[in-house]
């Protein structure tokens, strides 16, 4: 889907980065000031590094070595800014017709109203963008982005400039997106929240170079990655599907580690979810753990230990066909004297196990 | 002496009034498209371009009246060159609106620049990405969004090609009915004995015409602002 090389040196800073994906979703992760708005820019047209080579689904867009540069308006990116950029003297309508008219010769029946349809839109149509909400800008934002019929929608920070209450009002829809048209889609953030829950493929961008790239549970199971994400941040992702909610109101997923408790969500029995395990909140026990309240015991055997600081080590678990990561001081690590190919138990409190995502 | 000179300001009136409207009418689509050059296009010579359209600001009048002359005089390089196409300017009305084009022209561009550097770029740009051209993007968002900029640019040409007079009476002189303007009418009459009355009159449709322009310009920014411009 992606093949983008890069090459450009600023004045202060030098950015040099190959990211190459498959994925339908590919994050771009890091800090600001990385390089991945340099990255989106010249594939948005608006920047012309010295040397790049640009492919989007099989298309060449920018490629300095043979001359190839295909103008702005022909690329058929759909991007979605911060700060969402509908045009003030148009109202929402006007906004998604100027995106049906001028994205494609050819114009596709009903999609108007799927559209509309798909992104709730319906009340605010004959706004004037200055009376919506951030939410309801942005997407609208989405919503004109795909009526271009781009090739590839290019998210830059798109939930950046909104509050944690409306984010979790689009993000149902970007997954709605991403599960109901075959878009290929690139996400820039610098929220591992909000990469989680939408991604496959992540690269991870720091100071112009891509640090590591693949699919996202790979990724985040890499435990040499602690330092880059923090110690609050690291932590693995697993996969599953939702065997039942219990009347108690824990629902059930079953993972390949073994079953997940979690407090109730309201992902329908059978679906996929995909539920992130932050390496601090997981405990290491040699013995079975008996009478603890925490609900989720799994049994693994210790792959490898990465320290991780002057404290202590990140340990990587292999539980099922899955990896968890988990934190663990030094003085316990003595203590209980891991090493790789000893057997563990892990516990997980249900309560740590939050915000699992349809994948 | 009202009565016997009537013909003669209601002359003036219309004269200035047709002048100031061909020459906004003709320097404005211009004068937009020198401020987009000078905004948003990187070009060779686009110092250049600068100084001689702001030129006429600082010049005396009377030398750009002068420097009219030298070159669309019926002697004059260009204006010999238009002769032979039948378009004469040299005392004739519409010498006098292309003094008043040429002396509205800098403040005209310098009110739609200033619009053109405070409208957000990034609207542009999103209209690129969802597939307009630079043409269409230009007729579709960047034109719309300046358009109360445009409103003060021709309100200020407007207003100074009412008001011209240095280069109008130098370049095309002040024969009644021909070339002469409010401004150059008042002049005149100032030089005859017991001309006062017909000054004050003249003065007095001036300020009236100034009042009804501001208030129109006003009128219509506010029904632009309505319309969420």
């Amino acid at each position: 889907m992606f093949d983008l090389r890069l090459r450009h040196q600023f004045n202060a800073a030098s950015l040099d980065v190959h990211v190459c994906s498959d994925a339908r979703v590919l994050a771009l992760f890091g800090p600001s000031g990385a390089g991945k708005t340099s990255l989106i820019k010249a594939l948005e047209g608006s920047f012309a590094p010295q040397f790049a080579v640009l492919k989007v689904a099989g298309e060449t867009l920018l490629d300095t070595t043979q001359s190839i540069r295909v103008p702005t308006y022909r690329r058929r990116l759909g991007v979605i800014y911060q700060d969402a950029r509908l045009f003030p003297h148009m109202t929402v309508a006007g906004n998604l017709r100027y995106a049906e008219q001028f994205g494609r010769a050819k114009k596709l029946n009903g999609a108007f109203e799927e559209v509309v349809d798909l992104l709730g839109l319906e009340r605010v149509l004959h706004q004037r963008p200055a009376t919506l909400s951030g939410g309801e800008a942005q997407r609208v934002a989405i919503g004109r982005a795909i009526l271009s019929q781009p090739r590839a929608l290019l998210l830059d920070e798109p939930l950046a400039a909104i509050d944690q209450a409306r984010r979790e009002e689009i993000i149902p829809y970007l997954l709605r997106l991403k599960r109901e048209l075959s878009l290929p889609m690139i996400l820039i953030s610098h929220d591992l929240n909000d990469v989680v829950r939408l991604t496959d493929d992540v690269a991870l961008i720091d100071e112009g170079r891509v640090v590591k790239q693949g699919a996202l549970a790979d990724v985040l199971a890499n435990p040499e990655l602690s330092q880059f994400f923090g110690s609050s941040q690291t932590g693995a992702v697993i996969n599953g599907h939702v065997v039942a909610h219990h009347p108690d109101g824990i629902t059930e997923i079953a993972t390949s580690a073994g079953s997940a408790m979690l407090a109730q969500i309201e992902t329908k029995v059978g679906a996929d979810v995909r539920i992130r395990v932050l390496a601090k909140d997981v405990m290491i026990s040699r013995e079975k753990p008996i009478g603890l309240s925490a609900l989720n015991i799994w049994h693994g055997s210790i792959v490898s230990i990465t320290p991780a600081g002057a404290r202590g080590v990140v340990v990587d678990l292999k539980c099922g066909s899955d990896h968890i990561l988990a934190f663990v001081t030094n003085r316990s690590l003595q203590a209980l004297a891991l090493e790789v190919g000893a057997a563990c138990w892990l516990v997980v409190k249900s309560l740590s196990l939050t915000d699992p995502q349809i994948s | 002496m009202i009565a016997d000179v009537s013909p003669q300001v209601w002359q003036a009136v219309w004269l200035s009034l047709k002048v100031a409207s061909v020459a906004t009418v003709c320097a404005l689509p211009v004068a937009v498209l020198v401020a987009y050059l000078l905004t948003r296009v990187v070009f060779w010579g686009r110092g250049l371009l600068t100084v001689v359209v702001y030129l006429p600001l600082v010049l005396p009048p009377v030398v750009t009246g002068y420097a009219l002359l030298l070159m669309f005089g019926s002697n004059g390089y260009v204006g010999s060159l238009l002769a032979d196409l039948g378009i004469v300017f040299a005392f004739r009305w519409t010498g006098a609106v292309l003094a008043a084009a040429i002396m509205g022209f800098p403040l005209m561009v310098r009110a739609i620049q200033q619009a053109l550097d405070a409208s957000d770029k990034g609207f542009e740009a999103a209209a690129a990405s969802l597939g307009a051209s630079k043409i269409i993007c230009f007729l579709t968002i960047t034109l719309p969004l300046i358009a109360p900029g445009i409103l003060a640019g021709a309100i200020l040409g407007f207003a100074k090609a009412l008001g011209e007079f240095g280069a109008t009476i130098t370049f095309v002189a002040s024969i009644p009915g021909q070339t002469q303007t409010i401004p150059s009418a008042i002049y005149n009459f100032l030089q005859i004995p017991n001309g006062e009355p017909v000054v004050m009159w003249l003065v007095g449709i001036s300020v009236l015409l100034s009042v009804v322009a501001l208030a129109a310009s006003e009128l219509l920014g506010r029904w632009m602002r309505k319309r969420g411009v």
